[in-house]
C-alpha cells in the first residue's frame, strides 16, 4: 500500500517515486501547493475508495500523515 | 481511467509530444477549475494535439479576457452560483430591482469579455446553468430568471467565434450528485468533480478536434450485420432485415437514419464489404426497406479483397487521411485486423447486445462535428464584428476601468490593529501569488510588529456593491526613524481581490501615511518564488527605481517626494482609526 500511495503522489506532483520518503511534505516539494493538494486528495480518495473529512484533508500535509490517515480509514471500514 | 492514471498518462504524453507545436488553452472562471486542466490536456494529447491548458486568475474573467486573448482557445466557466458571492442562496431574497440591476451588470461584463476576445480563434462559453442549486424547485424562481436572461443575452451577442456549451447535458450525464463536491466548494471554491471534468472534456473534444483539422469525415459500413440484420449471401435479398416491423430490423433502420442524418450534415458515406457487388447493388437500388441509397454513397469497395487494402484505396480515392475514416464492422477478425494494420482508422465493432449498437454509433457521431466555417460565414463574421464593435463604443464598459468603476469598490484601512492578528498571520501563510516576499509570519510575529514602534502593519478589508471580501490585503513596513527610511517587509493581497487595481489605492494610502511619519525614502524588495511571477514588475509600475538585481531578488528604492499617486479614484478609501 505504501507503494500505491507513493505512486499516486508521483503522478499528481510530477516527481520521481525515489524522491518520496518519510520526510516528504508540502513544505519540501515545490509542486505541492494548496491547489495540487486538492488534486492529490481527490486522486487518493478515488484510488482507495474512501472519503476524507475536511479536517483530515487540511492535516494530510506530508507523506507520513497521508499514509497514516489512509491506514486509519481502511481499518475503520 | 482513474484520475491518478490520467495524470500519469498525461505526464508521459507531455514528454512524447515535446517539440510539437503547442495548442494553448486558457480557462477563465469565477470558480476554481484547476482539475480540468490536466484532464483536458490528456484528452487532447491522446489525439496528438499538444494541448497546454492554463487557468486564469481566480474570479478575474473580465480582467483576464484581455490578458489571455492570444490563446488558441478560451474556455469560460462563468458559474451562476458565483456571479456574486453566494448568489445561489441570496438570489431568492433579492427584489426585482436588485435582480434586474445584477443581470444588467453581468450582461455588460459579458459584452466586455467577448469584445476583448473578438479576435481569439475559438471560445467555448458554458451556458449559465441553474441546475446544480435549483433542481428540486417546482416553481421557477429568481435563479431561473437570472439564468434564462443571461443565456438569452449570450445567444444574442455571441460572435461566430463563440460556441455556447450546454453544460446541463454534461451535468445530466454525470448526475447532479456526482458533479459537485461541496467539501471542496466550501473550502476552496472547487465546484466540479473530476467525474464531471472527464465528461466535460469528452463533450467538448469534438469541437477542439475540428478546430485542429482532426474531424472524422467518412463513415464506412461493412454491409452484413452493420447496415442490415443478416448475411446477404446466405439469407438472401428477402431474408435480410432493416425495417421497423421487426425488433432487430428496427435497430438497423435507426442506424441507417443516423447515417443519412450524418450525410445531410456533410459527412461522407462509404461501403467496404466482402460480398458479390451485384447482390449489394441490388439491395441498394431495389430493397424497399433501404434508407441509404446510391446517391448517398460516395465510395464502394464491395469485393473479396482484404479490408485493409480496400480502406487504403478509399482514403486514396477521396484524397483524405486514414485518420478521417470511421469503419463499422461486426466481425472480430476484421476489426482486429484493421485495428492492427491501420491504427489511424477508428474502428467501431457492432456490440453483441444489439440494442447498444445505435447508442454506440450515436456516441461517435460527435467525431464528425464540424465548426461551420464557410467563406460566407467568415464574411458575415467580419461584418458582424465591425458592427458589434461600433455598438460597443456606446456600451457600458469601454475598458477595464469602466468595469472596475461599476463595482463600487471600497477598502477600509487598518493600521496596527491588534484584533486582526490571527487573520493577518493566516494571510502570510496562505498567500502565494500576489506576495512580493512570501515571508510567512506566526501570530506572535505579527503581534510583535504591531506592538513595536519600529514596524507599521497596514491591512485592508475590501468590498464591492455585491458584498465584502473580508480582510484581504497586508503590508508590513519597517521604519528607521533616524535615517527617515522605511522598508517594505511584506506586501500581499489575497487572490480574491486581485485584478481590481486595489494595490494602487492601498499604496497611495501607505505612502501618504509614511510621509506623515516623516519618512523620506522607501526601500522594497521582490523575491521570486514559483508562484509570484504576476507581481515581478509591481514596484516598477508603482514608480520605484530598481537599484540591485540578484538571482531571484530585485531591490528597489523610492524617494517619497517622487511618488506619483496611481489612478484609482474609483476605489473608495476609508481609514478606520479605532483598534
Amino acid at each position: 500500500m505504501k507503494k500505491k500511495v507513493k505512486q499516486v503522489m508521483t503522478s499528481v506532483l510530477k516527481m520521481d517515486i525515489s524522491e518520496i520518503d518519510e520526510n516528504t511534505s508540502l513544505e519540501s516539494v515545490e509542486t505541492w501547493d494548496s491547489l495540487r493538494h486538492i488534486n492529490l486528495i481527490i486522486a487518493l480518495e478515488e484510488e482507495f475508495g474512501i472519503q476524507f473529512s475536511g479536517e483530515e484533508i487540511v492535516n494530510m500535509l506530508s507523506y507520513k500523515l497521508i499514509y497514516l490517515t489512509i491506514c486509519d480509514k481502511l481499518n475503520e471500514n | 481511467m482513474k484520475y491518478s492514471e490520467i495524470l500519469e498518462a498525461n505526464n508521459e504524453l507531455e514528454k512524447s509530444l515535446r517539440g510539437k507545436e503547442k495548442y494553448n488553452i486558457t480557462v477563465l472562471s469565477n470558480i476554481v477549475t484547476y482539475q480540468l486542466n490536466e484532464i483536458l490536456e490528456y484528452c487532447l494529447r491522446k489525439e496528438n494535439i499538444n494541448a497546454n491548458v492554463q487557468s486564469g486568475n481566480y474570479n478575474n474573467i473580465p480582467q483576464d479576457s484581455n490578458e489571455f486573448k492570444d490563446s488558441n482557445l478560451m474556455i469560460i466557466f462563468w458559474e451562476l452560483s458565483d456571479i456574486i458571492d453566494g448568489l445561489y442562496y441570496k438570489a431568492n431574497t433579492m427584489s426585482d430591482n436588485e435582480v434586474d440591476s445584477l443581470v444588467l451588470q453581468i450582461k455588460s461584463a459579458i459584452d466586455f469579455v467577448l469584445m476583448n476576445l473578438r479576435d481569439t480563434p475559438l471560445i467555448l462559453f458554458n451556458k449559465f446553468s441553474s441546475l446544480l442549486f435549483n433542481h428540486r424547485n417546482i416553481k421557477s424562481n429568481n435563479i431561473d430568471k437570472i439564468c434564462k436572461e443571461l443565456n438569452a443575452h449570450l445567444g444574442q451577442i455571441a460572435l461566430p467565434n463563440v460556441i455556447l456549451i450546454d453544460i446541463d447535458k454534461v451535468i445530466a450525464e454525470t448526475s447532479i450528485e456526482k458533479s459537485v463536491d461541496f467539501r471542496y466548494y466550501y473550502s476552496s471554491k472547487v465546484l466540479y468533480t473530476v467525474d464531471f471534468y472527464r465528461n466535460y472534456a469528452e463533450f467538448v473534444k469534438p469541437i477542439i478536434l475540428s478546430a485542429n483539422g482532426k474531424t472524422k469525415k467518412v463513415l464506412i459500413f461493412d454491409c452484413d450485420n452493420t447496415l442490415w440484420k443478416g448475411i446477404l449471401g446466405e439469407d438472401g435479398f428477402d431474408g435480410i432485415e432493416m425495417s421497423h416491423t421487426t425488433d432487430k430490423g428496427a435497430i438497423f433502420q435507426e442506424v441507417q437514419y443516423l447515417a443519412l442524418e450524418l450525410n445531410k450534415r456533410g459527412g461522407i458515406l462509404g461501403l467496404c464489404s466482402k460480398n458479390n457487388p451485384q447482390d449489394v447493388d441490388k439491395v441498394i437500388t431495389q430493397h424497399p426497406d433501404m434508407v441509404i441509397r446510391d446517391k448517398h454513397i460516395a465510395t464502394k469497395r464491395v469485393n473479396w479483397n482484404d479490408k485493409v487494402s480496400n480502406l487504403k484505396e478509399i482514403a486514396k480515392e477521396l484524397n483524405i487521411g486514414l485518420d478521417s475514416l470511421v469503419f463499422v464492422e461486426d466481425s472480430s477478425f476484421e476489426v482486429n485486423y484493421v485495428r492492427e494494420q491501420l491504427p489511424q482508422v477508428t474502428v467501431l465493432q457492432v456490440p453483441e447486445q444489439l440494442h447498444q449498437y445505435r447508442e454506440m454509433l450515436r456516441d461517435h457521431m460527435a467525431l464528425f462535428y464540424v465548426i461551420s466555417e464557410s467563406e460566407e460565414d467568415a464574411k458575415r463574421s467580419e461584418m458582424y464584428k465591425a458592427q458589434k464593435w461600433r455598438e460597443s463604443e456606446q456600451s457600458k464598459f469601454r475598458n477595464l476601468e469602466d468595469y472596475l468603476e461599476s463595482l463600487d469598490l471600497q477598502i477600509t484601512l487598518y493600521v496596527d490593529n491588534i484584533s486582526f492578528v490571527p487573520r493577518i498571520s493566516q494571510l502570510t501563510q496562505k498567500t502565494n501569488q500576489f506576495n512580493l516576499t512570501t515571508k510567512r509570519c506566526t501570530e506572535m510575529d505579527i503581534k510583535n510588529y504591531i506592538e513595536s514602534d519600529s514596524h507599521k502593519v497596514f491591512a485592508f478589508e475590501a468590498k464591492d456593491k455585491y458584498g465584502s471580501y473580508g480582510l484581504t490585503g497586508l503590508c508590513i513596513v519597517k521604519l528607521d526613524r533616524k535615517l527617515s527610511t522605511a522598508e517594505v517587509d511584506t506586501l500581499l493581497m489575497s487572490c480574491r481581490v486581485i485584478g481590481r487595481n486595489i494595490e494602487y489605492a492601498f499604496f497611495n494610502f501607505i505612502i501618504d501615511y509614511l510621509n506623515k511619519l516623516g519618512m523620506k525614502t522607501v526601500n522594497a524588495e521582490y523575491r521570486k518564488s514559483s508562484k509570484n511571477i504576476q507581481v515581478e514588475n509591481l514596484y516598477e509600475n508603482l514608480g520605484f527605481h530598481l537599484i540591485l538585481r540578484n538571482e531571484g531578488v530585485k531591490n528597489y528604492a523610492l524617494k517619497l517626494i517622487d511618488y506619483k499617486p496611481q489612478k484609482s479614484d474609483y476605489i473608495g478609501v476609508i481609514h478606520e482609526k479605532k483598534s
